[in-house]
């Protein structure tokens, strides 16, 4: 591994923890009542966050590894954007896998393209929707049936679109 | 812990006198005379200059597939299908060199770059050691320099379902870096710190039967993709970097359980900082032998036995040296080890 060149500094406010109660809570809610799963198959209370910036994510473990700072373990289960909290791909993707899809959308070519640049969803990209649809929807490429991202159905003179949550994208934009 | 050895001390066994030749060679190429110098005297003129000429043509990147995502042929067809013309590595199942790429989009942006279908690294070479060091293992791993995360995603698909990577760094951006892939390849068996790899021994009270230590060095070997390395090392920078990998050697050897094997991994060609820091760790300690690895993937060099006036162990002669200009990669190393009980 090569030494950085010198001269780049980069200033990064980190932040670590439990979830707190309510953001756990309201994890669980959605997991149980718009996508239909147990939460307790999937992972199991406290869970913990790590934030570079304001760019916050859920995961099974930070804290201490021995007297080490651990800043993240065993597998990405969801991201706090805007103080609210939605399930990682990953999450979506065992859930679909066992029960098939809801709170979804089915989205074209274009509309995945658009969206992985961090666009919304026009309604002439999306293929099928799953609902229940009022809340974070996780938005799945028609080729081969992979959760990219998360959406919010907007109303917006007399249709309904989606608004980019969070997409795949961010791993160039944000975490690159 | 050892005490690390002093500066002067470095400096005076590293010390090169560059000949009027070495200069006007290394003035020809833009380098820093020393360097050349160390060259002609390991590969004589004539393979020197092939070096030098090696680390001028740049080299393509390589994908290496998450079969556990994907199917590593139909991760191929797709990647082609884009327009990209890729070549199988063949000692590294599912790692592809990127021969011919379009002009958008780029090997990192891809839908299926995003969806973790695959990671890119910038050479083969950095899949010599998780290939070795997970060879018919079951176990955790400790990668103490892990960021930003290539050799430890690595691992970690290697030994999934048979064990974790323990991916530690300092370096905090670098580590968001390793944490995004981490993520972005669902992988679910990687544990991510942020400690100082020197201290490690001091705050985590395990031992591993397997320790990757990739030391951050000079990046001798990464000239192709950063010429400005040609001079950015003076002999005395050297010496303090030498001093760190003395330091990091030590502090990944206390970190081995009984038996246990450490990959000491670097991106340079230079002496100093693979066959030097090597012996001089094994003469301060006394309880450390190289260890013949498991595999021979493919024809590479050892390390030096003889180097100006410093003689090495013939042992020696079981650790990896990739030369540019021999095996058309980066420079690089890996040495395996193992503490005497």
């Amino acid at each position: 591994m090569p030494i950085e060149a010198e001269g780049i500094v980069m200033r990064i406010r980190l932040k670590y923890g439990v979830l707190g109660r309510g953001r756990t809570r309201r994890l669980y809610m959605y997991i149980r009542d718009k996508l239909g799963y147990n939460p307790d198959e999937l992972f199991k209370p406290p869970l913990y966050y790590t934030c570079f910036n304001d760019k916050c994510i859920i995961h099974k473990g930070s804290g201490k590894y021995f007297r080490a700072t651990k800043l993240y373990e065993d597998g990405w289960i969801g991201v706090i954007m805007d103080k609210h909290v939605y399930p990682s791909p990953i999450i979506y993707e065992r859930i679909y896998h066992e029960r098939g899809f809801r709170a979804a959308i089915i989205v074209g070519d274009r509309g995945v393209r658009a969206f992985l640049y961090g666009n919304d969803i026009l309604p002439e990209s999306i293929i099928r929707e799953y609902p229940p649809l009022d809340s974070g929807v996780a938005v799945v490429d028609h080729s081969d049936h992979r959760v990219i991202g998360v959406a919010l159905r907007v109303k917006h003179e007399g249709s309904y679109y989606y608004r980019n949550i969070y997409d795949l994208g961010m791993f160039l934009r944000v975490w690159g | 812990m050892k005490k690390p050895p002093r500066l002067e001390e470095i400096r005076r066994d590293i010390r090169v006198s560059p000949s009027i030749y070495s200069r006007r060679l290394a003035e020809k190429y833009g380098y820093l005379p020393y360097m050349v110098e160390r060259y002609i005297s390991i590969l004589g003129v004539d393979e020197t200059v092939k070096l030098l000429e090696a680390f001028e043509k740049p080299l393509k990147p390589v994908v290496r597939c998450n079969d556990l995502l994907i199917d590593c042929r139909e991760l191929a067809d797709r990647l082609e299908a884009l327009g990209f013309k890729l070549r199988e590595i063949s000692w590294s199942s599912g790692s592809y060199r990127v021969v011919e790429a379009p002009r958008s989009p780029s090997i990192g942006a891809t839908h299926e770059y995003l969806k973790g279908y695959y990671y890119v690294h910038r050479d083969a070479a950095s899949l010599i050691p998780g290939i070795l060091l997970t060879h018919g293992y079951s176990g955790d791993i400790l990668d103490a320099c892990a960021a930003p995360g290539g050799k430890a995603t690595h691992m970690a698909q290697l030994i999934h379902g048979r064990g974790r990577v323990i991916a530690n760094d300092l370096v905090l951006y670098r580590l968001k870096a390793l944490i995004g892939h981490v993520m972005r390849m669902k992988l679910d068996n990687v544990i991510v710190l942020w400690s100082d790899a020197r201290k490690l021994p001091d705050l985590i009270d395990e031992r591993y039967d397997r320790v990757l230590l990739d030391v951050p060095c000079s990046g001798e070997g990464t000239i192709m993709f950063d010429p400005g390395r040609k001079t950015r090392t003076t002999i005395r920078d050297l010496a303090v970097i030498v001093r760190r990998e003395i330091e990091l050697l030590n502090a990944g050897l206390e970190m081995l359980s009984e038996d246990g094997i450490l990959a000491y991994v670097t991106c340079s060609i230079a002496p100093e900082e693979n066959e030097y820091v090597v012996h001089r760790v094994m003469m301060d300690r006394g309880d450390v032998e190289i260890v013949e690895p498991p595999l021979k993937l493919f024809n590479w060099s050892s390390w030096l036995t003889t180097y100006r006036r410093h003689v090495f162990p013939e042992e020696f002669k079981k650790c990896i040296r990739i030369w540019p200009h021999r095996h058309g990669m980066i420079g690089f190393t890996t040495c395996l080890l193992r503490q005497r009980g």
